[in-house]
């Protein structure tokens, strides 16, 4: 439990860096709050309008599209040496990684004067290029 | 608008009460969810901060079950008889119910405090006679029942009785005393009533007996063995003796099995299943026969778990309480026996087991006879064979066992090697049952495998033993001498234990003018007057049980009374006990572990037995809640030593390196020179002393005159008031230094006595320039001591403080057990009425898993703070608008990740 408040302290830090302040994303948090913080939980939940306690709340439901990100970060390597990262649609072929890939400059220089003979990309893990 | 705890808090305690948000009620569509906290003693101390916080961890999971759709239980209550508010009781004359009252009601008032969702229309006591009833009435149960071995549960001893009217007791598989014989219909037929009653008391579960107790004369009463620690009493710290005594015994031996296999039912952390199964202690084995050599017809019995390394025993152990060592002991060896016994008395059986250093023990001159090779081996006494385990008798093979091992090599005993496999010998003993017998006669060559069998067959043949599984646990005495606790609902009629009417309970404690045992040494029961109980079945009047139950009876079934605590016809309606059934997460404290724990689940199984409940096992899973450990401040206090250090690092070094002072060393023979420096270019002795020291004063003078030196003499005092001013002192030297004068001495006595200096300035100096002594927490804060508020402290009165350049003195800290002595409790009102109880119960938490014992720290506290304020600072402006808007919510709501990492 001690895990929780911390990811309590993450989250209500997200949540101001986002300067979020809909209702639809704080009322569950006021919700999952309350267990912890009863007092200050139930005085925001009537401010959002309800006339029941919160605790009777309904547990919100975990969405797993929000957690769905629309891109991947690939780390790609050269012989097996980091030497960069790209950022690309998280749907994207291998094919479509690997031409993205070869258009950064930091693939193209480490990729001067030798032959590339082979190019890995596992999806949604990692880039190999082997020369 | 600012977080503002305090409002938020009081308004909506106020508005839980009024809407009765807690209150839990027995018929719901919704599945059930009971979790408990173990209850506490109310001790006169009240809450610190470690007792909550199993509480919050509970009170967090039951509103998240809550919001998850379960009707949840999460009751509290008390556990309110207990030997604190009696030895109060006899110190000040108050009723136990009356300081009991008090303490409950601090409780609550900081309980309420902490905002749990806790339903007090459930609140339950212990000392409740409307609680205690029922905890009687399960007694009168218990005395009602014995334990078929072939049924495998407890049934009437009325069906057992009518067996013996029958058959006798032939072909009655039960749990009974061991020295229960067989007897005929015939038998029982013609005993008189009163034979059979104490008959059959052999098989009630519970019932009298006599037995060796943990004696506590100082607060004259018996202890349990886990009362008890070290050979003093947990609490209060007297010491205890064995004593043998007429106690009520509860036959807890009964459910050995069953309370072992049950382990394997239950979510309990492996340590407390293991610290239980040790307890039970199950062994395989066999109890042998030894004759006594020159007692013609006298035997001693062993039970032995390594049967195979009989011919590895070299000697023979007996407990000193053994019926044997009296007769066995010879006279040249009698004060010496004598001696050691009387030794052993004081001692617990648990510091008698657990004791691994010193080896003890007496020779009693007498020679036991090995069954299986006839020959003759010393008979010796030592405490750490118990007389209440096994038969109280050892054969000891010390090849093969460390405890006889340290006794052999003690007392210089052979050391014989039955197994090819085992190693050095020489250094110590090898339990192992690898390899082949060897110096063993009829199993030589065997493995172990068929080598126990073999003798078991051989020893049966002979009549000399027989196979047997054996259990370390024994009965659980159950009588206390005290007042404070449940009556037991049985009264006497011609030495005869009978049950009360069931419609007399519950039977209520009786007014008495002392609460100490009478001068005939009976219990305080026996001072209340007319205090007897009319019988409707002869009309007429007998003794009650004077003993009252142990602390452990009234927590060994509470949590069924939460589930109905108001029912005034039952211990608790079948209706909640089917809804409720069993706890399913019990907290609380580890110390439990072989005490609280395992009675409950003795009583639970037992109560399971007659069809009252429906879970053999009351609690599936078990947390316990680790300490949290006090953050002590120690302050350091100057000794005299300092001062001469201080004097060289501070004054002389700096201010005065032409003159080259010379120190003379601190171990020179006369103290008086102790702190003495005297300076090469110039005839001045510095001379520091205590003022209050004057004849001391005088011999330094004396001295100083014969040696024809000047002499200068700094006071402890002084140097203590212008600790913080180093100048003022070197401005006294250098004024000695210009002078002619020949000594100087302060007129008037200084302000200050004693000096205390800031631990960040302590690391020049050597430990043995100070003391340390602990400070009140509350007047410490990130370790630097509030030195107005310190001032007011009589321990600080005639003090001066060094302190750092910045003007703060600074504290060390140890972590440790709060208490009182350690001035480190740190009281949970004081943190709710600075930064809210919201604020108080999430920092309990963030401290670190609820199973850990972590120290309290109070400096990481602000950092929770600042996070309910920013999460109000997202519903709330600093002008007070309201922020959330309804707009819809991209894909932003990282919250699910809170989730999780619930439970």
């Amino acid at each position: 439990m001690n895990t929780c408040v911390s990811h309590f302290m993450i989250l209500s830090n997200e949540l101001r860096a986002l300067k979020s302040n809909k209702r639809a994303v704080l009322e569950p948090a006021v919700i999952m709050l309350a267990p912890f913080a009863p007092h200050l939980a139930e005085e925001l939940w009537h401010r959002l309008g309800h006339e029941t306690t919160v605790c009777d709340a309904e547990w919100p439901v975990l969405n797993e599209e929000f957690l769905k990100t629309d891109t991947i970060v690939y780390p790609v390597q050269i012989n097996g040496k980091h030497r960069g990262n790209i950022e690309i649609a998280v749907s994207a072929t291998p094919a479509e990684v690997e031409a993205f890939a070869m258009q950064q400059e930091f693939v193209r220089r480490n990729l001067e004067g030798v032959v590339v003979k082979k190019f890995i990309v596992i999806p949604g893990r990692i880039v190999n290029i082997v020369v | 608008m600012e977080y503002a705890p305090r409002e938020i808090e009081s308004k909506w305690k106020a508005w839980w009460k009024a809407q009765r948000t807690y209150q839990v009620h027995n018929h719901s569509p919704k599945p059930k969810f009971y979790i408990l906290n173990m209850f506490p003693y109310p001790s006169g101390a009240g809450l610190h901060v470690g007792h909550p916080l199993g509480y919050i961890a509970s009170d967090i999971v039951a509103r998240y079950k809550r919001l998850k759709g379960f009707n949840v239980l999460n009751p509290m209550g008390y556990d309110s008889f207990g030997l604190p508010a009696e030895q109060y009781a006899i110190q000040t004359g108050i009723h136990p119910a009356v300081s009991t009252e008090q303490n409950i009601e601090r409780y609550r008032e900081q309980l309420d405090n902490i905002g749990f969702c806790f339903d007090w229309n459930r609140e339950v006591r212990t000392s409740d006679p409307a609680f205690y009833k029922w905890t009687q009435w399960i007694f009168m149960r218990l005395f009602e029942h014995y334990y078929d071995l072939d049924a495998d549960k407890a049934l009437p001893v009325q069906d057992l009785a009518a067996r013996f009217e029958k058959n006798g007791n032939y072909g009655v598989r039960a749990v009974c005393d061991e020295d229960t014989p067989k007897i005929s219909a015939a038998d029982w037929n013609s005993m008189p009533e009163k034979e059979q009653q104490l008959f059959l008391l052999k098989y009630r579960l519970t019932f009298p007996e006599e037995s060796y107790v943990n004696w506590c004369p100082a607060m004259g009463t018996v202890l349990s063995n886990d009362e008890v620690k070290d050979g003093v009493s947990e609490r209060g710290g007297y010491p205890v003796e064995r004593k043998l005594m007429k106690q009520w015994s509860m036959r807890i031996t009964a459910y050995c099995d069953r309370l072992l296999d049950g382990l394997n039912e239950v979510d309990w952390s492996e340590s407390i299943k293991e610290q239980q199964r040790n307890w039970i202690g199950r062994s395989q084995g066999a109890s042998v026969r030894f004759a006594v050599d020159g007692h013609e017809g006298v035997h001693i019995e062993v039970f032995t778990t390594r049967v195979d390394t009989i011919y590895g025993a070299t000697f023979m152990v007996l407990a000193p309480e053994h019926d044997l060592v009296p007769h066995l002991t010879t006279p040249a060896q009698q004060p010496e026996v004598d001696t050691y016994i009387k030794w052993t008395a004081s001692r617990s059986d648990l510091e008698r087991m657990s004791e691994v250093k010193r080896v003890t023990g007496a020779n009693t001159g007498a020679f036991a006879v090995n069954p299986c090779n006839g020959q003759k081996i010393p008979i010796y006494i030592a405490d750490y064979v118990l007389a209440g385990y096994g038969t109280g008798a050892v054969m000891a093979v010390p090849g093969g066992d460390q405890r006889d091992w340290n006794f052999a090599t003690h007392f210089g005993l052979p050391i014989v090697p039955v197994l090819d496999a085992q190693q050095n010998l020489d250094e110590a003993a090898d339990p192992t049952k690898a390899g082949c017998y060897i110096n063993s006669g009829m199993i030589n060559g065997m493995t172990y495998e068929a080598a126990v069998p073999t003798l078991i067959r051989w020893l049966e043949e002979n009549g000399l033993g027989k196979g047997k599984v054996q259990y370390k646990l024994r009965n659980a005495v159950f009588s206390r001498q005290r007042y404070w606790g449940e009556p037991v609902p049985v009264y006497w009629k011609d030495e005869v234990p009978h049950l009360l009417d069931e419609k007399d309970l519950p039977l209520v404690l009786p007014a008495i003018d002392k609460y100490l045992p009478t001068e005939s040494g009976e219990p305080p029961l026996a001072r209340a007057e007319g205090w007897r109980y009319t019988s409707e079945q002869d009309n007429a009047v007998h003794e009650y049980e004077l003993s009252t139950m142990p602390g452990w009876a009234g927590s060994s079934w509470y949590w069924y009374r939460y589930m109905d605590p108001h029912n005034d016809g039952e211990f608790c309606s079948a209706d909640a006990v089917k809804y409720w059934k069993c706890v399913d997460w019990y907290i609380g404290g580890a110390e439990h572990a072989v005490g609280h724990l395992l009675y409950s689940r003795f009583w639970n199984h037992f109560l399971y037995d007659l069809g009252l409940v429906p879970e053999r096992e009351f609690a599936k899973k078990l947390t316990n809640q680790g300490m949290i450990q006090g953050r002590s401040s120690l302050v350091f206090r100057a000794k005299e030593h300092f001062y001469e250090e201080y004097l060289w690092i501070k004054v002389l070094q700096p201010y005065f390196p032409e003159y080259g002072p010379m120190r003379i060393p601190a171990n020179k023979a006369e103290e008086s020179f102790t702190y003495d420096f005297a300076f090469e270019t110039n005839d001045l002795v510095v001379e520091v002393v205590s003022w209050k020291q004057s004849d001391k004063i005088e011999a330094i003078r004396k001295t100083a005159e014969a040696d024809g030196k000047r002499l200068l003499v700094l006071f402890i005092e002084e140097l203590a008031e212008c600790i913080n001013e180093h100048e003022r002192t070197a401005a006294k030297i250098s004024r000695a230094l210009n002078s002619r004068d020949r000594f100087f001495m302060t007129e008037q006595g200084p302000q200050y006595e004693q000096l205390f200096v800031s631990y960040n300035l302590t690391a020049k100096y050597s430990p043995e320039c100070f003391s340390k002594l602990h400070v009140d927490v509350s007047m410490v804060g990130d370790d630097v001591l509030d030195l107005s508020r310190a001032r007011q402290l009589s321990m600080f009165q005639n003090a001066n403080f060094k302190v750092d350049p910045d003007g703060k003195f600074t504290c060390s800290y140890e972590v440790e057990k709060m208490s009182k002595s350690k001035y480190n409790v740190v009281n949970p009102d004081d943190m709710v009425a600075q930064y809210g109880a919201d604020c108080f119960r999430m920092y309990e938490m963030f401290l670190g898993p609820v199973e850990m014992s972590k120290p309290w720290d109070t400096n990481g506290i602000t950092g929770v703070y600042g996070f309910l304020r920013r999460f109000w600072g997202l519903f709330i402006g600093e002008d007070g608008a309201w922020l959330p808007t309804d707009e819809a919510p991209s894909a932003t709501n990282c919250a699910p990740c809170t989730t999780a990492s619930k439970k």
